[in-house]
């Protein structure tokens, strides 16, 4: 009998709050609208009146738990409603965004104003007022510096405007999911999994955790644009770390994406995962260090993404085409071959999912109100289109829906789902046969393999080398003369893009994903990197960084 | 409508709580005792030296935190955290590896590797993880250690250096096991309905722009344990209230007002009739505030500093100057002290009036049956609490010291505070001839500024707290939050002229400029009452790491000072909001 009343009541819960969030959005809708509709109206008459103004609100949901060695670590749940404002001045072709070398090291970043969880329209409304004379302030301040910047200046290289207009509007309502998360399910799971990590006592670190995220967005602005979108995420990380002899630490981790709970892996597969990934890092312990090397190498599906998304991704994005600072490496290259001919890119944030993979850079609409959309970036090796924000550069005058940001910051041109396609596919044990090919060609004794990558990183300015480093963490040497793969550690791969692209000669007929999330200047956002396994006839890596740390002097307790 | 709105809350704070761990205080102890143990036996490496003292601390907390808008809760949470903290010393007492400053180290340190002697631990922990955490922090902390003693050897080898203080004091083992608490219950719903309900009184003075109302409570026990044989098993609980608002006068003046209250248990909180009287005085303090006249003119002359006015002055520019501060030594020589140092070289000196004196007084927990949130029994080394006499008859007598020697303490006195000494519960006291009702005061007041031809004098009520002013002006104040403001420089929130006739005129926007530890000297007069100020106060480090806030209680009386300034605020002010505040439109 208790237990149906228990029943009983969490039904009741569920209903109410339900019913809460509904009340709740139009609430903030209407709220947001109508501070909206009054800042445009007063501030009118005055020197510096606002041409565009949007409000976005994040609704962050979020329940965590992690588990170290065999005992919960974290348990959390948390909510917030954050509100960022984006207020300009001036006129589309100039305005108070426009960059100036005053502000030319500052991440673009902006209040977030912390908004009431279940709030009358009374109190939203005086929230939202007080940020907003806030960022009018700031607004007009920064659009006055831009105006005496600009008097004392040479002329820009790229005199696009600062700002696109997109017609018409977009109107988009999803109502705020409820999502229930039994935290305790997942505590009892990793109870049960991590065990093991208490029986490897080599590990220096063994976490598991589980993570659940949504962000449910409201977005008006002054141009008619009113859109709501649930981003739900879920995932669970593994990570190990261990310590080589010679101070190097070594750790491999685990992610599994999805955007519902039941999309996530069942125990057996958690800890499947969990054992294949302590058994890895152990070999990693004894595997040989890595020397230089020059030579042919495949990169195998995930590896290959991260790469795609360090070296075209990040040179894709519209935006830093106009920045002075920006090496603006494919500026120059629009309708140019710039890959092989047998490859097409495309950033595609239309698609939650490729070959039954979720993907983590999926959504509906991006963070200034345009709806997403596939963008061919790449067509049979020859450069195409740049991922546009609303920030317009010379030949792109719109946006094509990848004006992303974390709230906190300005959205700018971030990648969404990146997917290599190719045209020359060959089955796996083919391209490794060329890879061995390949390798007697050039006279070297082995290629390399690169089966997985923690991530990596780019450097698009001009004051720095335009180099790119790729992070991998699971690295094998393919022998020519027949001898075993040989697991090797403790090397970065290396380059400059165009010519490591040019250098691209086979791909193979699979495909993997890598769902990561990508920090850049608008902050951390949810992307993806899809590729087939590539063969590269010359790569480069360089020694990896190491501690001079010696392992821990006494054994684990 | 309201009554939805709690049932959220609660089945969100619900949601919140979590199981906690079964381990016993003594397993806990137990852990600490056998893997310090190891460490001192055999944490060794080839050619480096062995460490000579270890310490282990465990924090164990239980965090509430809510925050509420115009009748709407803004953020409310729960947490569980689980801290160890290792020290570690290798070389012996007279020289070790501290009082170094090592710039070089710690930036770009770390990585994926243990970077810290301070580590979180399962909030869940049992035996076998608590000592895999120390193990690891343990590591760490004695290779770190190893390097900065080896730096310090080099940078002593090039130089003749004229401080031969020994590096740490020799301390008697002391046991402390304080195991008999119980942990207030809280209903925390209840305190989100309560804050909830305290920040509607908002909603009724619509001049005010901004504001901000939140609750805090943090149940720590702290289990310690070091080399030397010393344990302790500690609990401290901490409740606060804190309530702002902020506005614009007509001419762009940004005006504050503020109301805070710490104690330890929820309980211990004033009732809500209470609290809701104190922000209902704020919202009509900053209303009349808004309308009052600004000073005209720097002021100089007598200013009588009242209530939490005079407790604050004291806490924040007297106080500070009676902690022992050791210069450390870097590879450029010793750092000077730049802060806090009038009076280190000053016991036996005159440092206030002589029928003044001030008396640390960790050991009183109570004031009128309100707890002090300084109070304690062993401080932070595991060194008993004790009073003592720090100003007497107006001379210095001794400084607030922890186990590391200065010039003048060599030995701790107990009062290490989050790893620096610091105050706690103060009591300033002076000789009955001299304390006298507030209507003397006044008088007095009046009488001096006669003497002086002044128009007017000054009374101060309020000046704005450090912790206020670093944590919540900045959410809700329209002006830029200035890091490190100028020194000595205090915002006076409430002061009022008072005129020859005993009229007294609200005032605005000044600032106490120049008042030194010095000018303490100058007052002529208190008063026969004692306020009670429970308060955060800044840690006072010696080095550059931030020691955070603790909790400290100043019991003071009303002050007269013969000469002071207080000048009108002097920067330019934002323009007034361009649009209505939303509360006043009926749309």
């Amino acid at each position: 009998m208790k237990k149906l009343i228990y029943i009983a009541f969490l039904i009741i819960i569920c209903l109410t709050s339900n019913f809460i969030h509904a009340q709740d959005e139009k609430i903030i809708v209407s709220s947001l609208k109508k501070e909206l509709a009054r800042f445009l109206d007063k501030l009118k008459t005055e020197q510096y009146p606002p041409y565009y103004l949007s409000y976005i609100v994040f609704d962050i949901e979020t329940a965590t738990i992690s588990n170290s060695f065999g005992r919960t670590a974290t348990k959390n749940n948390s909510r917030n409603k954050i509100l960022n404002i984006d207020l300009r001045v001036g006129n589309y072709t100039l305005d108070n965004t426009h960059k100036t070398e005053i502000d030319a090291f500052s991440f673009s970043s902006y209040q977030n104003t912390k908004l009431p969880l279940i709030g009358d329209e009374k109190a939203l409304r005086t929230s939202i007022w007080n940020a907003t004379e806030k960022a009018y302030k700031d607004a007009t301040k920064q659009y006055q510096s831009v105006l005496s910047n600009r008097a004392l200046k040479v002329k820009e290289e790229d005199t696009s405007a600062d700002f696109t207009q997109e017609i018409p509007p977009t109107i988009y309502f999803e109502p705020k999911e409820t999502y229930r998360i039994d935290l305790d399910k997942w505590e009892r799971i990793f109870r049960r999994v991590s065990t093991l990590f208490r029986q490897n006592k080599w590990l220096l670190d063994g976490k598991i955790s589980f993570s659940f995220e949504n962000q449910y967005k409201i977005f008006v602005d002054s141009e008619g644009a009113e859109i709501s979108q649930n981003q739900p995420k879920f995932r669970i990380n593994i990570f190990v770390r261990t310590k080589a002899d010679d101070g190097m630490v070594l750790y491999l981790s685990k992610n599994f994406f999805g955007f519902k709970e039941e999309e996530l892996p069942p125990e057996d597969s958690i800890k499947s995962a969990l054992v294949e990934l302590i058994d890895k890092l152990k070999k990693l312990t004894n595997a040989p260090l890595m020397e230089t090397y020059s030579g042919p190498a495949i990169l195998k599906g995930e590896a290959s993404g991260v790469f795609f998304h360090e070296i075209l991704g990040h040179r894709a994005e519209g935006h830093r085409q106009k920045d002075p600072r920006s090496a603006q490496t494919f500026k120059s290259f629009l309708n140019k071959q710039v890959l092989p001919e047998f490859i097409d890119v495309v950033f595609d944030p239309t698609i939650s999912e490729l070959n039954g993979t979720k993907l983590s850079g999926f959504y509906k609409y991006d963070d200034e109100g345009v709806k997403a959309q596939k963008v061919v970036c790449i067509e049979n090796g020859i450069f195409k289109n740049f991922i546009m924000s609303r920030s317009p550069i010379e030949n792109f005058p719109k946006s094509n829906g990848h004006g992303r940001k974390s709230y906190g910051y300005r959205a700018v041109a971030r990648q969404s789902n990146l997917i290599v396609e190719s045209s020359k596919k060959v089955p796996f044990a083919k391209l490794r046969e060329m890879l061995i090919e390949e390798c007697k060609r050039q006279g070297k004794e082995y290629g390399l393999l690169f089966e997985k990558v923690e991530g990596g990183f780019t450097f698009t300015s001009r004051t720095i080398p335009n180099a790119f480093n790729v992070l991998p963490i699971v690295v094998y040497k393919v022998y020519t003369d027949g001898r075993p793969d040989e697991l090797v550690r403790g090397v970065d791969l290396i380059g400059t893009p165009l010519t490591t692209f040019s250098n691209i000669t086979a791909t193979a007929d699979d495909m993997e994903v890598f769902n990561g999330i990508c920090g850049a200047e608008s902050g951390p956002v949810p992307v993806s990197a899809a590729s087939p396994s590539i063969l590269v006839s010359k790569i480069e890596v360089q020694k990896k960084e190491k501690s001079e740390e010696k392992p821990p002097v006494l054994p684990s307790p | 409508m309201k009554k939805l709105q709690c049932l959220f809350v609660i089945i969100f704070t619900i949601a919140c709580f979590y199981s906690t761990s079964a381990i016993s205080h003594f397993e806990i102890l137990q852990a600490l005792k056998t893997e310090l143990k190891r460490s001192m036996d055999s944490l060794y490496i080839e050619n480096l030296p062995k460490p000579y003292f270890i310490e282990y601390s465990l924090k164990v907390s239980d965090v509430y935190r809510a925050t509420s808008f115009l009748g709407s809760i803004v953020d409310s949470n729960t947490t569980k955290k689980a801290t160890i903290n290792v020290k570690l010393r290798v070389g012996d007492y007279r020289l070790d590896n501290t009082n170094y400053l090592d710039f070089s180290f710690s930036f770009f340190f770390g990585g994926l590797e243990e970077s810290s002697s301070t580590r979180s631990v399962p909030i869940d922990f049992d035996y076998y993880s608590l000592r895999r955490e120390l193990w690891l922090a343990t590591d760490f902390a004695y290779k770190s250690s190893a390097k900065t003693y080896s730096k310090k050897i080099a940078t002593l080898k090039n130089r003749i250096i004229k401080d031969t203080l020994p590096d740490f004091a020799l301390a008697k083992p002391y046991k402390f096991i304080d195991t008999g608490f119980t942990s207030p219950a809280i209903d925390f719903s209840k305190i989100c309905i309560m804050i909830k309900n305290l920040s509607d009184i908002y909603r009724d003075y619509p001049l005010i722009n901004n504001s901000f109302v939140s609750f805090e409570y943090i149940k720590d026990v702290v289990y310690y344990v070091n080399s030397e044989g010393s344990e302790y098993i500690k609990p401290n609980f901490f409740t606060g209230f804190e309530t702002a608002g902020s506005l614009q006068a007509p001419d762009g003046m940004p005006l504050n007002n503020f109301y805070s209250v710490y104690s330890t248990t929820p309980n211990n909180l004033p009732s809500y009739d209470s609290l809701q009287r104190a922000v209902k005085s704020i919202c009509k303090n900053l209303t009349e505030l808004r309308n009052s006249n600004t000073l005209e003119d720097s002021y100089s002359g007598p200013i009588l500093f009242t209530e939490q006015a005079a407790g604050e002055i004291f806490a924040q520019v007297f106080l500070p100057n009676l902690v022992a501060q050791r210069p450390l030594l870097s590879e450029q020589g010793t750092q000077q002290l730049s802060r806090y140092n009038a009076f280190q070289t000053k016991i036996g000196g005159r440092v206030l009036p002589d029928f003044m004196s001030v008396h640390s007084v960790p050991l009183k927990s109570e004031f009128n049956n309100i707890p002090l949130i300084g109070h304690f029994k062993v401080d932070d080394e595991g060194t008993p609490a004790e009073n003592l006499t720090l100003v007497e008859n107006g001379y210095l007598k001794t400084l607030l010291a922890n186990r590391t020697p200065t010039k003048r303490i060599l030995k701790s006195n107990g009062n290490d505070r989050n790893g620096s000494p610091m105050f706690s519960n103060i009591e300033i006291v002076s000789n009955s001839k001299y304390s006298k009702p507030y209507r003397e005061l006044k008088q007095k007041l009046i009488q001096l500024c006669k003497q002086r031809e002044l128009p007017y004098g000054i009374i101060v009520k309020k000046v704005m707290n450090q912790n206020i002013y670093a944590t919540v002006f900045p959410l809700i104040s329209p002006i830029e939050f200035k890091f490190s403001g100028e020194q000595n420089v205090i915002t006076v929130v409430e002061a009022y002229k008072v005129y020859p006739d005993g009229h007294e005129e609200l005032i605005r926007g000044g600032e106490l400029k120049g008042i030194t530890p010095q000018s303490f000297k100058d007052i002529i007069l208190v008063g026969n009452k004692t306020y009670l100020l429970n308060l955060l106060a800044p840690v006072i480090s010696s080095s550059f790491s931030s020691g955070g806030y603790v909790s400290a209680s100043i019991l003071a009386p009303d002050l007269l000072f013969e000469d002071a300034e207080i000048r009108p605020m002097d920067f330019d002010f934002p323009k007034p909001p361009y649009l209505e505040n939303p509360l006043i439109l009926n749309d």
